[in-house]
């Protein structure tokens, strides 16, 4: 994903003088031939994440709309006041580009992950969240809402689903039907499901952005009442937009993500995915548990 | 010694921002004195081509937000805001908050109030308007105490690393950072970072005019504004417990008096 944010990003501060693009010194290879084309409005501005965010809603503030890169946690975690204030508050656009949440970098342990991303920025109000599961819609949506007029969030992973599912914001695609119980999972964790749930009688559905979400919008009779959500990071972002209507329509509900613990294991993204409980088999015991 | 009709206005715009924190029980009077002198002179005694009209190219802002009282004071004087402010500061549909708002207030230029989020502000601003050729003066006065927070240095080096002559630096060294935090050799370090530093006594006019004087040098320009806190009222120069306190009406009948 990382390889398609560079050909977007380029394109766009190539075609359009009101695009400004700031690196925090992470991914600065991929994007020298535009540093070096553009110096006014691309910078590989520094390892100072709090700053590099004020810096992006001033541009902001002027008209210009940035485009803000480094690695998850020190983007969201670190620099989360200045996003909530200088973005958020001050109702300024702009595009967060993230990469490594939530253990992409396995092997590099506990302070590059970010499974707490979404549920930190989902508190504010009015950012739009955009969790990919492949280059391709990443790209797609890139394209797309790069100058909405909001600010964005993108979340790149480093792993990605077999093929890309075109959505537009806020839409829900039914990828498998099913008569016992339904699953709405997010992102890149796509993949997992649908090879753990291939020979079930299970509905599957899939999203990429976390939107105000309405039932009524997803195609599906509910089978069995029973809905799990399966999000690549710590539960409940998704739960919060649709709890309440899953209470008023007695849905059962299972939420499985990322285990609110520190993962103090490196190895590769799959072997954590195995210890999480969130690769295919173990996905597919947890879910016919609670979906029979 | 500042020129008497000057003065007078002050006392009358130091008189109002006594007013609106009594009227609000809200409000940080000494902090907002510590600056008093330094925005009259920006928005008012600076030449007519050189001063801050934010209706056109050139900017302030107010990083030390809880200072807002004093921004509202100036901003009245030069009739970018209505009176209005006094009687409304602090309630619940009022534009004039404990901190300001720039979504509410168009001439108000940055929405601060959390320390250090002023100045990084402004860069952006600056490079933005780098990128898009316009020429402007960008204006941040921060706090000695807000020295203590880590993106005002990110900044510095960002300043110092984009050679942004652009930007007027303007440290209200009203010395509340000293009981926690105390920055020692403020303008050796300044310096370091290859700004042209001047240190000023923060409340003369003539002194103060003269280091904006400097800015054009093709440096970022830093002055350190000696102030006292609290600036005008002796009962609350440089005491701390003023620091966000209201007057009684004992006590405001007194500041008023004084200020006749």
């Amino acid at each position: 994903m990382r390889a398609s944010f560079a050909i977007e990003a380029s394109s766009i501060i190539k075609n359009n003088s009101n695009s400004v693009l700031l690196l925090g010194d992470i991914g600065v290879h991929s994007f020298k031939q535009t540093l070096e084309t553009y110096p006014k409005r691309s910078f590989n501005i520094g390892i100072l994440e709090q700053s590099m965010i004020s810096v992006g809603a001033g541009f902001a503030s002027e008209g210009m709309i940035p485009i803000i890169h480094t690695i998850a946690p020190f983007m969201v975690e670190r620099a989360f006041e200045q996003i909530k204030i200088d973005f958020g508050f001050q109702k300024l656009p702009g595009n967060l580009v993230s990469v490594g949440a939530s253990f992409d970098y396995s092997k590099l342990g506990c302070t590059h992950h970010c499974p707490g991303d979404v549920n930190i920025l989902g508190n504010i109000p009015g950012i739009k969240i955009f969790v990919p599961g492949h280059s391709g819609e990443f790209a797609n949506h890139f394209k797309n809402n790069w100058n909405s007029g909001f600010l964005n969030y993108f979340r790149l992973s480093e792993n990605e689903n077999d093929s890309p599912i075109e959505l537009n914001y806020g839409e829900i695609k039914k990828l498998k039907d099913g008569s016992k119980g339904m699953v709405l999972v997010l992102g890149p964790l796509l993949k997992e499901v649908l090879t753990g749930l291939k020979d079930t009688n299970i509905e599957i559905h899939y999203a990429n952005t976390l939107s105000d979400l309405s039932l009524d919008s997803i195609d599906s009779k509910l089978p069995g009442k029973k809905l799990v959500i399966v999000e690549p990071f710590y539960s409940g972002p998704l739960f919060l937009k649709i709890g309440e209507e899953l209470t008023r329509r007695k849905i059962q509900v299972m939420q499985i993500g990322v285990p609110n613990k520190f993962i103090d294991k490196y190895g590769s993204y799959s072997e954590q995915l195995k210890y999480l409980n969130l690769d295919s088999n173990s996905l597919k015991k947890r879910i016919l548990e609670f979906i029979r | 010694m500042n020129n008497l009709e000057d003065d007078i206005r002050i006392r009358i715009l130091r008189k109002k921002i006594i007013k609106a924190t009594m009227r609000a029980k809200e409000g940080h009077i000494p902090s907002s004195f510590s600056i008093l002198d330094i925005l009259y002179c920006l928005y008012i005694l600076l030449p007519k081509n050189t001063k801050i009209d934010v209706t056109k190219h050139d900017l302030f802002i107010l990083s030390k937000g809880h200072a807002s009282l004093a921004l509202y004071a100036i901003l009245e004087e030069v009739k970018l805001i209505g009176p209005e402010w006094v009687n409304t500061f602090g309630e619940f549909d009022s534009h004039f908050g404990g901190h300001p708002d720039k979504n509410k207030v168009t001439s108000i230029q940055a929405s601060t109030g959390s320390l250090g989020h002023g100045l990084p502000f402004a860069i952006g601003k600056a490079l933005a308007r780098r990128a898009l050729g316009i020429e402007s003066k960008i204006y941040c006065l921060i706090g000695d105490g807000e020295l203590n927070e880590g993106s005002i240095w990110e900044s510095f080096l960002l300043i110092s690393n984009y050679n942004l002559h652009e930007l007027v630096i303007i440290i209200d060294s009203n010395k509340s950072g000293d009981r926690a935090l105390m920055i020692e050799n403020m303008e050796e370090k300044l310096q370091s970072f290859n700004f042209c530093v001047k240190n000023i006594n923060g409340h003369l006019h003539t002194e103060i005019l003269e280091s904006l004087n400097f800015f054009g040098n093709n440096r970022p320009l830093a002055i350190i504004a000696n102030t006292v806190k609290g600036f005008g009222i002796s009962a609350m120069e440089n005491n701390p417990a003023w620091h966000h306190a209201f007057p009684t009406q004992l006590q405001y009948k007194e500041f008023m008096d004084s200020l006749n």
